[in-house]
């Protein structure tokens, strides 16, 4: 089953000097369950993709089908710093006005999960980066979404931390069977986590290339020793030099 | 435990070092300013002196004058601050809700800010009388102006990131502004508030100068019109006492806010 369906869009932003194909007739697939991560150059349009499929962004031409409830999770951590870490968590339930004692419980978990119980009333000013971002995906995740837009969300982070979160981020989305895109400047990163691996030209972006990935089930640490792993890596490697 | 218990004392201590300094340079000039004027190597007529000040004080306060004056200025710049501040507010919200309204508006609001508001202040008076209500529009003529121009500019510096989020999430642009946008500005708020206490008591004094009959400007303008100098001295100390309080007013409230804000 699709969880999301782009067909045949285009978008281009207009401004006072020019017009800017950011995406030309790009059409994609995610299936439930799977992870895919978008690679390419800086500027291509890749945010603006995800934009797109979280209804941020209008598109010219094309179609889109979202089947589920979307999660997005930024580049940046984007925490509100004048709210608890406890309260930041709430951000997107509140909108919806329906803070349930379930979900208080829900938080709990996950901060326990995540190693943050004892941070739950600092400050994010108070928090490490890592920390941080895994507030963030905490926020992302209490609102039950089955579709996660992860928007380069570990590229504030050192890569140690990086490799720690990104783990913690895939078993997330294994256990809880949840669909995931993932954008990403990192080759590793994209190979240790996705399904498959969709390869964006330039400006205006197209589809380039696709790989499946397949490892068996093993762990995205596993997967860096593993002899596929280059291979893989090499050939991405080529189609984007 | 202990080397926190050292690190409060030791910031403790140093917050009495700067109120003793502080109180003792204070001590210091006026006793100057007293001996400097008994010895008459000052001229008493132009600057006064702290003895005198009090007399002519002891006699405002005895029949009541100083309440007088204190209340009516004091109720003017408080009405004048916060008429200021909120519609300046309200308006800042239209701009940022409207980016349309915003465009049209902006070379006006920069030309308006650019003007000496201090100028416009006889007009004003002569437009909505020469009572209270005339004066209390001079206060807020002074305070608006850059109470939306500022207001106006946090709001459009949050992070459209944080924006997008909040979309993300289904919000409207009503709980945007009201949870993100001006959640995100309280510090900033509060500080243009407190500059606002400045400016509404600039336009009150100046207003009080042009017309009226009783405030702190119109003791310091009687006074200088008289030349009685104690009666100007008093009138500027007792503003600046009064001016001091309103701020620590306002950071009181601030710091007990922002305790019970977490
Ligand atoms: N709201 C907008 N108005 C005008 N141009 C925009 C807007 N948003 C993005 N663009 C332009 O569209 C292009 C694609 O932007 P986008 O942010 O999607 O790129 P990206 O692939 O995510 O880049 P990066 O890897 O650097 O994050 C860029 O050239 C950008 O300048
Ligand atoms: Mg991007």
């Amino acid at each position: 089953m699709n969880r999301v369906v782009l067909k045949n869009i285009s978008k281009s932003y207009y401004n006072q000097k020019q017009v800017l194909d950011v995406i030309d007739n790009l059409s994609l697939e995610v299936k439930e369950g799977e992870i895919v991560a978008i690679v390419g150059p800086s500027g291509t349009g890749k945010s603006t993709i995800l934009n797109i499929i979280a209804g941020l962004v209008d598109i010219d031409n094309g179609n889109i089908c979202v089947d589920g409830k979307i999660g997005y999770m930024f580049q940046h951590d984007l925490l509100f710093d004048w709210k608890t870490v406890y309260k930041n968590l709430f951000i997107g339930l509140e909108i919806k006005d329906k803070i349930k004692n379930t979900d208080k419980i829900k938080a709990m978990k996950l901060l326990e999960k995540y190693d943050l119980v004892d941070f739950k009333t600092s400050l994010p000013k108070e928090l490490s980066g890592g920390m941080r971002q895994r507030v963030a995906l905490i926020r992302t995740l209490m609102t039950n979404p089955n579709i996660l837009l992860l928007d380069e969300p570990f590229s504030a982070l050192d890569s140690q931390t990086r490799i720690k979160v990104s783990n913690d981020v895939y078993r997330t989305i294994k256990d809880e069977k949840l669909t995931a895109i993932l954008v990403t400047h990192d080759i590793a990163e994209a190979i240790t986590l996705a399904d498959r691996i969709i390869i964006l030209s330039k400006r205006p972006a197209k589809v380039i290339k696709e790989y499946i990935i397949n490892f068996g089930d093993i762990s995205p640490l596993e997967k860096r020793t593993n002899p596929l792993f280059l291979e893989y890596f090499d050939k991405i490697w080529n189609d984007i030099a | 435990m202990n080397k926190e218990l050292k690190y409060s004392k030791m910031i403790k201590k140093q917050k009495t070092t700067v109120f003793i300094v502080q109180i003792t340079l204070l001590i210091l000039i006026f006793s100057l300013w007293e001996i400097l004027g008994r010895l008459k190597l000052i001229n008493t007529f132009l600057f006064s002196y702290p003895s005198d000040i009090v007399k002519i004080f002891n006699l405002y306060l005895q029949n009541n004058e100083i309440f007088r004056h204190i209340g009516v200025s004091v109720y003017e710049t408080i009405l004048g601050l916060i008429i200021g501040t909120i519609s300046g507010l309200i308006i800042a919200v239209i701009l940022w809700w409207n980016e349309l309204v915003a465009k049209i508006f902006d070379p006006f609001l920069v030309v308006l800010n650019a003007l000496p508001k201090t100028a416009l202040a006889p007009i004003i008076i002569i437009w909505v009388g020469t009572g209270i209500d005339g004066i209390v529009c001079v206060a807020i003529s002074i305070s608006l102006v850059l109470t939306i121009l500022s207001a106006y500019q946090y709001f459009k510096n949050v992070s459209n990131e944080q924006i997008l989020m909040m979309k993300s999430f289904g919000a409207t642009k009503i709980q945007i502004l009201f949870k993100l946008v001006i959640p995100s500005n309280i510090g900033n708020l509060i500080n243009l508030f407190k500059i606002n206490i400045g400016m509404s008591w600039v336009g009150v004094i100046v207003g009080e100068f042009i017309v009226s009959k009783e405030g702190i400007g119109y003791l310091i303008m009687y006074g200088s019109q008289v030349f009685k100098m104690g009666v100007v001295m008093m009138g500027v100390l007792v503003l600046g006492v009064l001016s001091f309080l309103m701020y620590e007013i306002v950071n009181i409230i601030e710091k007990v806010w922002k305790e019970n804000r977490k």
